[in-house]
Order: structure tokens, then C-alpha cells, then sequence
């Protein structure tokens, strides 16, 4: 049995918890609605970095000297 | 008021014998205690290591050394720079429990060198995740021009304190507007300059692509003096350049006969109020261009160099933020427990962004050599303020204090923030950005500027 595909919405209150978990993180009453509001502004400023297409062929800037 | 002399004027003196540095160095202390109650610039008064310091280079004098180019010059730093023998805050009350620093940052150290004396430690946003200088922990920096008003940040304390007349020099710290910003809104010289070319060691980072540090004056050339003093190579700034020194400070009276300078329109050029928008103007004026130039994707700029700062300032602090969120101030807790769960695709993708930005701003330098914006799109907001109309459109005041200085940081341009004055208003700054590693060209049209009267660095009357 498999299940079922997931379609839904995304859900920044489920992925904060989930994400603070796997993280050590504990998030109470007075932070939480912060982080979900912050996250969720997140999402819209990072789509914009993300709509825009770059060839396969360019780095990141920062370097590494060995 | 009368101006107090700028910091290089305030050195002749104290070289030709004219004034006494202990005599300098006491009553800027004096200055300081009787008015920090009210402008909350120094979180930090180092007075014996002051007056050691101002007996070490009256002694120096009297022998007939050289005390150095700043000798007897008062100065202080925003509290992320490592001073010997105090823990280094960072605007969090979580540092006080760090053990006291156990050498000084390399830019205390250099301007040490040249004779200036360390006075204090000044106030910033937490971590220097701010761009108000509003701290949970140790209160608000206002404004000295209007003390119900923001000084902006996150290096508040280095521009208010200059602004007031407590020092003529200071430092501060530039991730995405932190020089440039409060240097506006509190009407003086602020010098960021091209990523790397400073050191960072023993300044606490933020977000380490981006981290900068660098001066605040009250005239071109003290920022130009000052930053020919800090360059150089340091082993203990894992990105520091290791290209040779280019002093700056006699290139300044070449003026701007040469220079390209052009109007950044598009991004740059919309959603300021219209006293800013006619310092722009003014400038512009000045040196003689109607060119315009168009960054492109300079919004987009401004994005990722937003979720860059988010996730790296969250990594550095990631252990604290497990062990002790509830001592963050509110003001940058749930941006940095937030910042925390940035899934690593969009970081990345940022970071790939910001290379094909940099190479479209490279292909512009090609063809100018200066650029002119303004810094911040409005005057310094009163405390409280919450919001910000940009375009008709009210949008949140805090990350759009950065709307014009973030896409430029996230490529590490260096920025010259210069101040205009009208007679009942409060300051403005304009951004004067070169290429990389043409400080110099963008100390000379500062220069030139001042010489024209068209920009000035007003000292506010800290006894009114």
C-alpha cells in the first residue's frame, strides 16, 4: 500500500515546527507567529531569486582557498 | 553651534604642541558623561586606557617622536569590534557572559598605531541585524538632530556620536546599509568600502559574504585618512585582499575632471520622498550629469542579498538560538530562528544570483566611473514609526531602510554616503559608488563636494 500523493498547500506553521525539531530549535507561543510570518516573507523574497533562470555553467561567487 | 574640528585638524594641534592630548582626551570624556544619558551612544567608556593612551602621546611629543598621523585623536567603535580586556557585545546581552577579548580588533589596533585614542564602545542593533538602532538591551540611539527621531543602524552609535560632536572619528560595520544608512539619516561621511579590502578580524561577523567594515567622519579627508590608515593585508581576515595598499588621501585634490559619472535610475529612482529625491538632483547638479544608468536587477539584488543575510546570520548564531532564544531581542529572534529553516536550494541559488550580477555591474563600470543614489529613501523616522509609504504603497519601515543600499553591499561596491544639509530639515545622504577598489575615485567627488559647500557634516548641538 502506498500513499496517497500530497497536494496540498504549503504549511509554514507544520514546516516551522517540523524544521525547529530537526533543528534543536524550541519555538513557544510568543515566537512561533513571528518565525511563521518571517518564513513565510522568506518564501515570497526567496521566489523572486528563484523565478530568475541562470545557465547551468555559473558558480557561486565565494571562493575556497585550500 | 561652532564645529569642532575635524579629526586630521584636531592632530596638527596636538603635533605642533598647540594642545595637550590628555587635555583632549579629558574633556571628550567629560563630553561623553554629561550627554550619553540622553543620546545613548556609548554602551562603553574605556577612560583609563584613554588617558594612558593621550599621557603616552604627549610624552611622545615632548621627546620629539612621532606620534603618528591621527596622534591624540579621540575615537570609538560600534560594540562588534574586539576591544582587549572587554567582552565584545554585539549589541547582545547573551555576549556579556564571553570572556573578554584578548587582543584588539586589527582596526583598533592600526588606527592605534597612527596615534588614535580608543574612548569607547558604541551601541548597534543586536547582532547588527537592524537598520534602526533600537536594542532591547541597551535602549534606542536617537537621533542627535532630533532626538525623537532614528539614527539608523545598525551602526547608530558610530554616526550619532559623530553627528553630536562627542568624536570627531568612529567606527562601523556594513552588511546591507549599516555605515551608509545611519551615516545619512544622521547627516555625516560614512565609507564603505569595496568588500574585503578592510579587515574584519576581531569584529564580530553577521553574515560573512557581505560583513564590511569602515569609518565615519566629518570630513572627506578623515575618512580618506583614516581609511589609508586600516588597508592592508592581515592573515586573521580569512577574506582580506592581499592586493597592495592604494592610498587615497593625495588623490583628493584631483576633482572629478575625468570622472564618468552617471545617475542610477530604475530601482534608485523611485519610492523616495522628494527632499531626497532633490539631494540626488543637487549632486547630480554639481558635478555636471544628467546621465542615467540602469542597474538591472537591482530588486532582485536586494532578495537575495535578504535571504543570504538570513541564513548566514542564523548559522553563526544557530547554537545560541537553541540554547537561549528567549535572551534575543524580539526585534531579531524570529528573523534569526526563521532564518535558521531557509531550505539550502534558495541560499545557493542566491549565491549563483549574485555572481551574474556582479558581472552585469562589472560590464557597467566599463563605461562609468561613478554612480550616484540616494542612501536612504526617507529622513531619519521617528522612533515609533512602524510603516513606510514607498510608491503609495505602506510598506513595513525596517528592511526598507536598506531599499537602496542592500543591492549594493551584496556585491561589495564601495559607497561613500555624503551628507546634505537644508537650513530646518534633516539630513540626507547620497551614495557615491565606485567600482571595486576605486575608493579613491569615490573620495574624490566626496571631496569635491565639500569643497562646493554642496555637501556638510553639521555637528548637532548635543547641550540643546
Amino acid at each position: 500500500m502506498t500513499d496517497p500523493p500530497f497536494d496540498g498547500q504549503f504549511e509554514p506553521q507544520v514546516y516551522v515546527r517540523q524544521m525547529a525539531q530537526l533543528l534543536g530549535l524550541s519555538l513557544n507561543q510568543e515566537t512561533e507567529p513571528g518565525v511563521i510570518a518571517n518564513i513565510t516573507q522568506l518564501q515570497t523574497v526567496a521566489q523572486k531569486v528563484l523565478d530568475f533562470p541562470l545557465p547551468d555553467n555559473l558558480e557561486a561567487g565565494p571562493t575556497f582557498e585550500p | 553651534m561652532t564645529q569642532p574640528p575635524d579629526a586630521l585638524s584636531l592632530a596638527a594641534a596636538i603635533q605642533k604642541g598647540e594642545m595637550k592630548a590628555e587635555v583632549v582626551i579629558e574633556s571628550t570624556l567629560a563630553q561623553i558623561q554629561a550627554h550619553n544619558s540622553r543620546l545613548n551612544c556609548f554602551t562603553q567608556i574605556t577612560t583609563d586606557r584613554a588617558i594612558a593612551a593621550a599621557q603616552a602621546v604627549d610624552s611622545a611629543i615632548h621627546q620629539g617622536d612621532d606620534p603618528g598621523p591621527l596622534a591624540g585623536v579621540p575615537f570609538a567603535v560600534k560594540n562588534l569590534f574586539d576591544i582587549h580586556g572587554i567582552p565584545t557585545l554585539a549589541g547582545a546581552k547573551i555576549n556579556e557572559d564571553n570572556a573578554p577579548a584578548n587582543r584588539d580588533a586589527t582596526a583598533i589596533a592600526r588606527l592605534t598605531q597612527a596615534g588614535a585614542i580608543l574612548v569607547g564602545a558604541l551601541n548597534m542593533d543586536e547582532y547588527a541585524y537592524g537598520f534602526v538602532t533600537i536594542n532591547s538591551h541597551y535602549g534606542a540611539t536617537p537621533n542627535p538632530h532630533d532626538l525623537s527621531r532614528m539614527s539608523g543602524g545598525s551602526s547608530g552609535g558610530s554616526a550619532a556620536a559623530v553627528a553630536a560632536g562627542l568624536v570627531p572619528l568612529t567606527l562601523g560595520s556594513d552588511t546591507n546599509g549599516s555605515i551608509r544608512i545611519p551615516a545619512a539619516l544622521c547627516g555625516i561621511y560614512g565609507l564603505k568600502p569595496t568588500y574585503g579590502r578592510l579587515s574584519r578580524a576581531g569584529a564580530y561577523l553577521f553574515a560573512a559574504s557581505f560583513d564590511h567594515i569602515g569609518p565615519f567622519a566629518r570630513s572627506v579627508r578623515d575618512l580618506a585618512a583614516t581609511f589609508d590608515i586600516l588597508q592592508g593585508p592581515d592573515p586573521r581576515d580569512p577574506i582580506c585582499t592581499r592586493k597592495p595598499s592604494a592610498p587615497t588621501r593625495n588623490q583628493l585634490a584631483n576633482g572629478i575632471e575625468g570622472l564618468r559619472i552617471a545617475i542610477a535610475t530604475d530601482h534608485f529612482a523611485r519610492g523616495m520622498d522628494p527632499i531626497v529625491s532633490a539631494a540626488v538632483d543637487r549632486v547630480a547638479q554639481a558635478v555636471g550629469t544628467d546621465t542615467t544608468l540602469t542597474i538591472p536587477e537591482a530588486a532582485r539584488a536586494r532578495a537575495a542579498a535578504y535571504v543570504i543575510t538570513a541564513s548566514e546570520g542564523s548559522n553563526l548564531h544557530l547554537n545560541r538560538l537553541q540554547q537561549r532564544p528567549m535572551d534575543f531581542d524580539p526585534a531579531t529572534r524570529d528573523r534569526f530562528l526563521a532564518g535558521a529553516m531557509i531550505p539550502a536550494a534558495w541560499v545557493i541559488q542566491a549565491q549563483r544570483f549574485r555572481r551574474w550580477y556582479r558581472d552585469r555591474v562589472r560590464e557597467l563600470f566599463q563605461s562609468v566611473d561613478i554612480v550616484l543614489a540616494p542612501t536612504v529613501p526617507c529622513l531619519a523616522p521617528a522612533l515609533d514609526q512602524t510603516t513606510l509609504v514607498i510608491e503609495g504603497e505602506e510598506v513595513p519601515l525596517r528592511p526598507n531602510l536598506g531599499l537602496y543600499t542592500q543591492p549594493l553591499s551584496f556585491i561589495g561596491l564601495p559607497v561613500i554616503s555624503v551628507p546634505l544639509h537644508t537650513p530646518r530639515q534633516l539630513p540626507v545622504g547620497v551614495q557615491i559608488i565606485a567600482a571595486p577598489y576605486h575608493e579613491a575615485k569615490a573620495l574624490r567627488v566626496a571631496a569635491y563636494l565639500e569643497a562646493q559647500g554642496i555637501t556638510q557634516a553639521l555637528v548637532a548641538d548635543p547641550v540643546s
